[in-house]
């Protein structure tokens, strides 16, 4: 991702709800384009993070500088953000198509040019046939596809999504994810999501939020440790031995054992790098009896993330 | 896209909305019925032959006079009113009511003051959405990247106001073409100016209480909250005002606080209808200046709220 702009950047920002801490001296900056997740326990902020930056709420303490604008609400900043709610809701007795030409009027775009994009996006996300009818019609899972289509409208710099994909089939889920590893290629797209698996395969960076801090931010590779990190599967259970044998292999600098998986962390620094060590782990293991059955680069995101937030296995290996 | 083209759209968006909107359909039914009842009421003892045209202007212009005696913080008891006429007191509010029922179309005069009286309570009902409506169902959230927040306020303002402006008219034009059609006690070359004279009247008047009406809008989420408010500070500031007012007779450290009644253009809006242009321009000012501050607080107000 090109790193030399960045188009969002916060700085010491904190924010309450009375007593109750939402955001607390949180400091981001990303770039001008890729696609980002933010993850994070329930309660942890990301709704209130997606808040302020989007200019929903007042910035009580610290700072948010949004394309190059000093506040989120910034009149330079108007139809250069879009933002997919979690929870908003269309006007129910007002057409759809009518709602979706509105706010394409206040991007300044009318006629027969408008009435394309709408159609046109409206298609992509597979709700072009119920431009004439008014929200009240729509399923949860087609408000959500609405909302995504509303975001699509027009060519913002800055996307925020909101839980994008929580309520769709399988089909439709897919669908979207592939409208937003688009639209990541031109514009920088903020997704929130608890679906972990699904995030893997479509951000390039990501943020880790728990009690209204950034505990973890950067690329996936950064985040899982992908380089240094392996997941192996043996045939067999391992016992306490055999891991203990395993931690005094050269280049092995911390192993964890659960039944029949060992996850090692290797020290790729010294000679021949990561290859060097990678051979003397499998020696190590074929000394030992224990012929890989799978090996992974990398902890998933998932694992990773569990480590982040707390998990205690990994903690574990973290010491 | 300019912000004024931004604030066009909004109204336009708005009055658009409140067509097919059940609040909105509510505000215009509810205006109408109100509006043309209160004329009924004005033309019934005439329409029935109750009361002769003469008689009715004579008791008219009492009546007048008392309104105003009592507008003006000067006279609650009608007997003492009518005692302070027949003494030669308050000569200025004898000629103002002769001005509105002797010198002018007198059913016109008196329906045009009872709405000015019934108008301001009605009003609400046309803006008390314009915001929390959107802010309770959040809809607002996919209005604001495309818009600032001024922008949106000033173009739901604009759209409340211009939907009240044409059901008053319409409403006004329904009331001089019956006079001037089943009733016509007076002449259209005296209906049509007093008519047209009255409407601006009544046009500037809305200006302020539909701007209280959006100002509650971005002080409570819940619009029936914002509309009990809006209407209930209608009421409450004339009612405790004079109360207060009366109380001042006998423990007079109260007295000033009738002036609680310039809370809102209760205090003046009877100068709308005065026949010395002066007073009359004045009155217009002040109610384009009260609008103009409750709009002030209300932008102050929505753009620092959370969304």
């Amino acid at each position: 991702m090109n790193r030399s702009h960045h188009q969002l950047r916060i700085q010491g920002l904190s924010h309450s709800f009375g007593d109750k801490v939402a955001i607390d001296h949180l400091d981001w900056s990303l770039p001008d384009r890729g696609v980002v997740g933010l993850v994070g326990p329930n309660g942890a902020g990301k709704t209130t993070l997606f808040s302020l930056i989007a200019g929903f709420l007042r910035v009580q303490q610290g700072s948010i500088e949004v394309l190059g604008a000093a506040s989120p609400g910034h009149p330079s900043l108007v139809s250069r953000v879009a933002v997919m709610p979690q929870d908003a809701i269309f006007a129910r007795d007002v057409s759809i198509g009518d709602q979706l030409m509105f706010l394409r009027a206040l991007d300044g775009v009318r006629g027969a040019t408008a009435v394309q994009e709408v159609v046109a996006t409206m298609e992509s996300v597979g709700l072009a046939g119920e431009l004439d009818r008014g929200a009240a019609v729509l399923s949860h899972g087609m408000g959500k596809r609405l909302g995504v289509a509303q975001a699509l409208l027009g060519s913002p710099e800055l996307i925020l999504f909101d839980e994008p994909t929580s309520g769709l089939d399988p089909a439709n889920a897919k669908q979207v994810r592939q409208l937003i590893r688009e639209l990541g290629k031109t514009a920088l797209v903020i997704v929130s999501s608890h679906n972990l698996l699904e995030l893997q395969d479509l951000i390039d960076e990501i943020a880790v939020i728990a009690d209204g801090q950034m505990i973890e931010s950067g690329t996936i590779e950064e985040v899982t440790r992908r380089g240094r990190r392996f997941e192996i599967r043996v045939g067999r259970l391992v016992s306490e031995e055999e891991a203990q044998q395993l931690d005094q292999t050269e280049h092995v600098r911390k192993s964890i054992v659960a039944g029949d998986r060992i996850t090692v962390d290797l020290d790729g620094s010294g000679e021949g790098g990561i290859d060097a060590a990678l051979c003397a782990l499998l020696g190590g293991l074929l000394e030992l009896g224990l012929p890989p059955h799978e090996m992974r680069e990398g902890a998933s995101l998932e694992e990773a993330y569990l480590r982040i937030t707390g998990d205690e296995a990994s903690a574990q290996l973290e010491e | 896209m300019s912000r004024i083209s931004q604030i066009l759209l909004h109204a336009r968006n708005s009055m658009s909305h409140s067509l097919r909107s059940g609040s909105g359909i509510a505000f215009i039914v509810l205006t109408m019925m109100t509006g043309l009842g209160v004329a009924s009421l004005v033309f019934m003892p005439i329409e029935l032959e109750m009361i002769t045209a003469e008689e009715f202007r004579d008791n008219a212009a009492r009546a007048v006079g008392f309104f105003l005696a009592m507008a003006t913080l000067q006279e609650w008891s009608f007997n003492t009113f009518v005692e302070r006429m027949e003494a030669g007191d308050l000569v200025e509010l004898a000629t103002w009511g002769r001005y509105l029922v002797l010198d002018h179309p007198v059913l016109l005069s008196l329906t045009v003051l009872l709405l000015g009286l019934v108008l301001p309570i009605l009003l609400p009902l046309g803006s008390f959405a314009s915001i929390s409506g959107d802010v309770q169902h959040r809809s607002i959230r996919y209005l604001l990247p495309r818009t600032t927040r001024t922008s949106l306020l000033l173009g739901r303002l604009l759209g409340a106001l211009v939907l009240s402006w044409t059901l008053i008219t319409l409403l006004q034009g329904a009331i001089v073409l019956y006079l001037g059609i089943v009733l016509p006690l007076d002449g259209w070359s005296d209906l049509v100016p007093w008519g047209i004279k009255t409407l601006g009247a009544l046009l500037v008047l809305c200006v302020p209480y539909v701007a209280l009406g959006v100002l509650f809008s971005t002080l409570f989420r819940v619009p029936m909250v914002a509309l009990l408010g809006s209407v209930g500070f209608t009421i409450a500031v004339p009612v405790i005002s004079l109360s207060l007012h009366r109380a001042g007779e006998e423990w007079e450290m109260l007295g000033f606080l009738g002036y609680l009644l310039y809370l809102l253009p209760w205090g003046y809006s009877h100068n709308l209808l005065s026949p010395d242009g002066q007073t009359v321009a004045w009155a217009m000012l002040f109610c384009l200046c009260h609008g103009l501050f409750f709009t002030i607080v209300a932008v102050l107000r929505f753009r620092r709220m959370d969304l």
